[in-house]
């Protein structure tokens, strides 16, 4: 799960910065699923120049690590025929869905 | 008591410019002093003031005639110099304190506090006034509904008829208290009858265009008549009415049914009356690739409703929904799956990304416009390319939409979008009210809920009564055996299905060589 522990493997695992400094590290595979983080990874943005490390000053802590909790939800019910449904407090629904939005998920 | 008399009149004499020689005896006050004396307490109290002998009693000539001419006399101009007479004499009240004293419960305190309650009051009681005005002035047509079902209520009179009433909007506060719909028990001693209504509701003739999800929650619905609206779409909780005997859907601009239509169709339903035309449905389009003209597609069509069900299997548009052999319907009912279209397959958001667009959703157009191409059976279920593998987890957007949805402040979330925030999710934010407000959608593939569909296709099932075995004499008659092309045409309804994953699409079916029995059921 989202971790802010060490870094194993550069190519395997991404770092997502939130604006206030938390560092949340996912799956490489599983944050790809977003197509803005996937273009960030390739490098054509600014924020990625040091290497896997992804920095959305528009998404605080609490909205990230939600984000990043998709991720890992996503990548894990990938091959599943019942899905369960994702808990999001209601208070997050607004900020989160922006953050949808923002990252194109 | 003696100053009482009338003073005689001031003469104006023209030539001196100055009253005449006969000056008053008194000095004519500037203004009169405010009258000081109260009111009597007690009816029996002799009434002192001379407001009680007020100057109109000596007007009473002023009016002749019957009492519905009556005009003041004024009005004909006759009596102006009359007039001009008594606005000069003095007015006949009481001009200075009597000096009796009576009691009254006006106090130094009572006056403060009125000053005081009347300053702040005075703005909050005038608004108050306003919009009290304003609802009395025109109350709504929904007002006007609203107070009908409560009469329905409280009368239990079970045939709720709200038809032309220019209802444009329904929401689901006016339909709720139907719900609680107990009926009247009967006084007659040793008699039991169910307190469960058989409601029917008709909402003919207004302007609506969409419903309330309340409306499909009234199990004991048995006559729902939305003839004459402006109906674009049917939500799919159609389906939950079980006990519906009567639906009637003519005369709207509908262009296709939800496929949980025909949950109205199962074994156990009684369903017993379907009006479905005239609408805008969609219709399909046959390929007539092979050199075989319009006449083969003619004959081909109306075979289609008859027996020869031969005809029915030219290869490229034969395929049997893969729902079909696991229900069961009711015997009165032919429904057999037809044709459907391609899917379209959307993205996140709703739009478009592989598939054949619908035709425009414009008013008046021709027929030819509304048709569809039907899929062929080498239909590519293949959704569009993408490089995330396919899964059938929600979009985060979906999921967070979800989320959005089940608050109960979802009206008003959009208020909270940032100024400079992208438009879409404005949009995204209305379909998810509008859809909670209808009843909400499920999948027709996983039967999981959803907000934003990811893929849709209409397919057209045949629904037709079958006709009773008493009257196949008359079914076969030459008349009823030439069924024309329009019965055919209009046999088939266009059903929307719609799937939450680009892995909910319908089943690859092979071409079934047996079982025409089941399809004829």
């Amino acid at each position: 799960m989202a971790s802010s522990s060490q870094k194993q493997g550069s190519s395997k695992y991404v770092t997502l910065i939130s604006s206030d400094g938390f560092e949340f590290v996912v799956l490489r595979e599983a944050a790809c699923i977003s197509k803005a983080i996937k273009k960030m990874l390739a490098g054509s943005f600014l924020e990625t120049k040091r290497g896997d490390r992804c920095h959305f000053e528009e998404i605080n802590g609490i909205v990230l690590e939600k984000v990043a909790e998709y991720f890992c939800y996503n990548h894990k019910n990938r091959n599943r025929e019942d899905v369960p449904d994702m808990e999001i407090p209601p208070e997050l629904c607004l900020e989160l869905l922006m953050a949808a939005d923002y990252l194109d998920t | 008591m003696a100053d009482d008399l009338p003073l005689p009149r001031l003469a104006w004499n023209p030539t001196t410019e100055s009253f005449s020689k006969n000056p008053p005896r008194k000095r004519v006050r500037p203004s009169s002093p405010p009258i000081s004396s109260d009111p009597p307490i007690f009816s029996s109290d002799d009434d002192p003031s001379a407001d009680n002998y007020s100057t109109q009693a000596r007007r009473k000539k002023k009016f002749r005639g019957p009492w519905y001419r009556q005009r003041p006399a004024s009005d004909e101009g006759s009596q102006d110099s009359n007039e001009h007479d008594q606005k000069k004499r003095r007015k006949f009240e009481r001009q200075f304190d009597s000096g009796v004293f009576m009691g009254s419960d006006g106090t130094d305190m009572d006056e403060s506090m009125e000053e005081f309650e009347s300053g702040p009051a005075s703005l909050p009681l005038r608004q108050s006034r306003v919009t009290r005005q304003s609802e009395k002035a025109a109350p709504t047509p929904e007002e006007l509904a609203r107070g009908q079902i409560q009469r329905c209520l409280e009368e239990g009179d079970e045939s709720i008829d709200l038809s032309s009433r220019g209802l444009t909007t329904l929401s689901n506060a006016t339909i709720r208290p139907l719900a609680t719909f107990t009926r009247v028990p009967p006084v007659t001693e040793g008699v039991f009858t169910r307190l469960e209504p058989k409601l029917k509701i008709f909402l003919a003739s207004n302007q609506l265009t969409t419903l309330p999800g309340e409306l499909f929650n009234l199990d004991r619905l048995t006559v729902l008549s939305l003839r004459g609206n402006q109906l674009r779409e049917l939500p799919p909780s159609v389906g939950k009415l079980s006990n519906l005997k009567e639906l009637n859907l003519s005369q709207n601009g509908l262009r296709y049914l939800p496929y949980e239509i025909l949950e109205l169709f199962s074994a156990r339903s009684r369903l017993n009356s379907l009006h479905l035309h005239p609408n805008l449905f969609h219709e399909p389009q046959f390929p007539a690739t092979e050199g075989e003209v319009k006449e083969e597609e003619v004959q081909y069509k109306i075979g289609l409703g008859n027996r020869t069900r031969a005809n029915l299997r030219r290869g490229a548009i034969c395929a049997v929904s893969p729902d079909q052999r696991r229900r069961s319907w009711h015997t009165q009912w032919r429904i057999t799956f037809q044709a459907r279209t391609e899917v379209r397959f959307l993205n996140i958001h709703g739009d478009l990304v592989k598939g054949p667009s619908l035709p425009a959703n414009t008013e008046g157009s021709e027929s030819s416009h509304n048709k569809i191409p039907v899929a062929e059976m080498s239909d590519s279920l293949e959704p569009p390319a993408s490089d995330n593998g396919l899964s059938r987890a929600p979009s985060l957007l979906e999921a967070a939409l979800a989320a959005c949805a089940k608050t109960t402040q979802l009206p008003f979330l959009a208020d909270f979008l940032p100024e400079d925030g992208p438009p879409s999710l404005r949009g995204l934010l209305a379909d998810a009210a509008e859809k909670k407000e209808s009843g909400g959608s499920k999948c027709t593939i996983c039967a999981r809920s959803f907000i934003i569909p990811r893929t849709e296709w209409i397919e057209w099932w045949e629904i037709a009564k079958v006709l009773e075995i008493n009257s196949t004499a008359s079914a076969a008659s030459p008349l009823r055996q030439m069924e024309n092309e329009r019965d055919v045409l209009e046999s088939m309804v266009p059903l929307m299905r719609r799937g939450c994953s680009w892995l909910c699409v319908p089943e690859k079916v092979t071409m079934p060589d047996e079982d025409p029995v089941a399809m004829d059921e």
